[in-house]
């Protein structure tokens, strides 16, 4: 069985800023589109539609080196500003799609304008046990590849 | 290479029996002993076994003593895959983080009174 410890992950950040102003940044679209830019390997902001209520649905778009958008999709389970922020996370495209994993922003204060901004991404089984197979078959299909070239030549 | 067109036979040749597909499919749900493998099927341990032995050597599956009992598992490497694939999202959330920090720090006016932190 797959312990818990590989079914979550855990990142933090301490930031110059008040947990209001980045509580707005997470959940306006006009602060969005400043900062989740995804600007590593020619990856760009899209567009982003966000209903702030619990049951409300969110999409952030981003267009890929390809030229296509890929759009992160989800709903709001937990929408308490400025504290607390929680979501489902997965990919409009069906041949993405990795299963409803949880996204949840904690915002701690730590000081004057200081906030610690902690975000915990869980419920990993089936997009794990999806990844796995999808390296399992890749590996497959590589040795094949490999034969058919040898074969060919 | 003759070793790839080996290891391709075996398990192509290991995945064309549907005994060892059920037996793969019970497996990706968690680990089993031989026995629990037994169970569903109406072969003996002994059949099971054998199946198990072409899994093994089609690198499909492991087995692992635990006392008088051997538990199999499927081999490591998707598992491999999934540890990979959770290293990935915690690289994107990460240099995520890390935008918000450098776009919200750009764009938020320092308090005077509090200039002690230093700026990076």
């Amino acid at each position: 069985m797959t312990s818990t410890a590989t079914n979550s992950l855990q990142v933090s950040q301490t930031i110059r800023a008040t947990r209001e102003r980045l509580f707005r940044a997470w959940t306006d679209p006009d602060e969005l589109m400043h900062w989740w830019r995804m600007d590593e390997e020619g990856w760009a902001f899209a567009d982003a539609s966000v209903d702030l209520k619990v049951g409300g649905r969110y999409q952030l778009g981003m267009t890929g080196p390809d030229g296509k958008t890929h759009r992160a999709v989800g709903v709001y389970r937990e929408v308490d500003p400025p504290a607390r922020l929680a979501f489902t996370w997965d990919w409009e495209d069906p041949a993405h799609r990795v299963g409803e994993t949880l996204v949840t922003i904690e915002f701690n204060s730590v000081g004057e304008g200081m906030t610690e901004v902690i975000l915990t991404h869980e419920r990993f089984t089936d997009a794990a046990r999806l990844g796995g197979h999808e390296r399992g078959w890749t590996q497959l299909l590589k040795l094949l590849d490999r034969l058919v070239e040898e074969e060919s030549t | 290479m003759v070793t790839i067109h080996r290891q391709l036979d075996r398990t192509f040749a290991a995945l064309a029996d549907p005994t060892r597909r059920a037996i793969l499919a019970r497996l990706a749900t968690g680990n089993a002993t031989v026995g629990d493998l037994a169970r569903p099927f109406r072969v003996s341990r002994p059949a099971i076994s054998k199946h198990l032995r072409v899994l093994e050597r089609a690198g499909l599956v492991r087995r692992a003593r635990e006392g008088r009992v051997s538990r199999c598992e499927l081999d490591a490497d998707a598992m491999r895959g999934a540890a990979e694939w959770i290293e990935r999202y915690r690289v994107f959330w990460t240099n995520r983080l890390g935008d918000l920090k450098r776009y919200v720090e750009q764009t938020t006016p320092q308090p005077p009174t509090h200039s002690k932190e230093p700026r990076s």
